[in-house]
């Protein structure tokens, strides 16, 4: 097997407080015993180990700086570890940060700058609906600042290759032309929509049964009006779906059935399963408690408790098996499957939303296209 | 700027079929796929990770 992603706990504390929050809000309490932010000893062994990891998988992996909060861990420390991790993985390994946006200095833009990192903001959308969830700690809007630290970075001199996107969370209760809108004006280069997490016995916060389609009836609205716009951004989860339906290949997690190798260090150094599982399974580890301290992580990622991990990602209903969409919708996120019933042997609890949004998507592509990929 | 009154009449009235045969972003993926059709099909872009958070 093949890593494609290492995610980077480089601070286990955030300084918002996000209603949705799978790290915090959702059961996992697992970021109260861990350092609040990575060691030097652990971020050398870490530096070291991600080398050697692409030394001997001699194909490149990106490495995203994720937390809680990664820049909490100051420009200082940023730039020690990015000129480390730089030093070991070179183009074209992808190193990027997934921010909430409030600490974006230029400072802290310019250490990226030169170490060739992307940036990607955490927004939801317009202040009314970004600020219904995502607070500072005091339950304070966090728009404004968030606002500002894009700006900050769209004016930095090297923006246009700093300034990957923004992950956007969906409220299915918003309106998907305010918010398309809103990310217009932004003028983000892309977008990423995600689905509030939840599973088949959680529902998702704004999901009234397994069956039925807010999600879904909320995106096609994004679809729509993203087909329709003349000068379009990227929107990555739809582009990925398309190009699947088109014969191509899409590279998001939870997309398609192309495997996705992921590898999570903590900021203890403890190699974990994949963050989003906590929103299923809280407290869900390896049984062997490895570590960059006592284990060589190029050696774990091969081991058979790592594979079986891995593996784990591959759809296993029958009902998905028997399904026309599986090689487009790939069952969806492990972590959407689950049911207190049976684990993760079911369809994703959106399911039905991606059905829809499938079916919307089929229509609107032309019907006589045939494209080489498409076997 | 409200993107709304950049739209042609088809995307407002909701129509994505209309849309189809004139969508930039459709047009692009179609342009892309056809690009990398024999190419190995794993992309590392610069954009994005995997990772779905």
């Amino acid at each position: 097997m093949r890593i494609d992603t290492v995610l980077l706990k480089v601070a286990s504390r955030c300084n918002l407080n996000c209603s949705y929050c799978y790290v915090y809000n959702m059961g996992d309490e697992a970021w109260k015993g861990l350092p609040k932010r990575m060691r030097p000893e652990t971020q050398d062994r870490v530096i070291r180990q991600l080398g050697e990891l692409y030394r001997r998988q001699d194909h490149p992996f990106a490495v995203v700086l994720h937390g809680g909060e990664p820049l909490l861990i100051g420009a200082s420390r940023l730039s020690q570890l990015l000129e480390g991790l730089r030093s070991t993985l070179p183009a074209p390994c992808s190193i990027s940060i997934q921010t909430n946006g409030v600490l974006i200095t230029n400072e802290i833009l310019d250490i990226c700058a030169l170490q060739g990192v992307g940036i990607s903001v955490s927004i939801d959308g317009p202040a009314e609906i970004h600020d219904s969830c995502r607070v500072d700690r005091r339950d304070r809007p966090t728009h404004a600042a968030v606002v500002a630290g894009v700006e900050t970075l769209k004016r930095h001199r090297g923006a246009a290759q700093l300034f990957s996107g923004v992950l956007a969370v969906v409220d299915p209760t918003s309106s998907p032309a305010s918010v398309y809108a809103f990310f217009k004006e932004l003028s983000v280069p892309s977008v990423d929509f995600l689905y509030r997490d939840g599973n088949r016995s959680t529902l998702p916060q704004g999901k009234a049964a397994v069956d039925s389609v807010e999600y879904g009836t909320w995106m096609t609205g994004i679809l729509r009006v993203y087909l329709a716009d003349r000068n379009p951004p990227r929107i990555r989860v739809l582009d990925d779906m398309m190009k699947l339906l088109l014969g191509g290949s899409g590279v998001k997690e939870g997309v398609g059935l192309t495997d996705f190798g992921i590898a999570v260090i903590d900021t203890d150094g403890s190699i974990t399963k994949t963050d989003t599982l906590k929103s299923s399974a809280p407290g869900d580890r390896f049984e062997e408690p490895w570590s960059v301290h006592t284990h060589e992580l190029a050696e774990v990622v091969q081991s058979p408790a790592f594979r079986f991990y891995h593996d784990q990602q591959r759809p296993t209903s029958p009902i998905c098996h028997s399904c026309p969409h599986l090689n487009v919708c790939g069952g969806g996120m492990l972590t959407h499957r689950y049911d207190d019933a049976n684990g993760y042997d079911n369809p994703t609890v959106f399911c039905a939303d991606q059905k829809l949004l499938i079916a919307r998507m089929t229509e609107a592509l032309p019907p006589h296209l045939s494209l080489p990929a498409a076997a | 700027m409200d993107v709304r009154s950049t739209l042609p009449p088809t995307a407002q009235s909701g129509d994505c079929l209309d849309a189809k045969l004139e969508s930039v972003a459709i047009a692009r993926l179609i342009e892309e796929v056809r690009s990398t059709a024999f190419e190995v099909t794993r992309a590392y872009n610069r954009t994005y990770n995997r990772h779905n958070r």
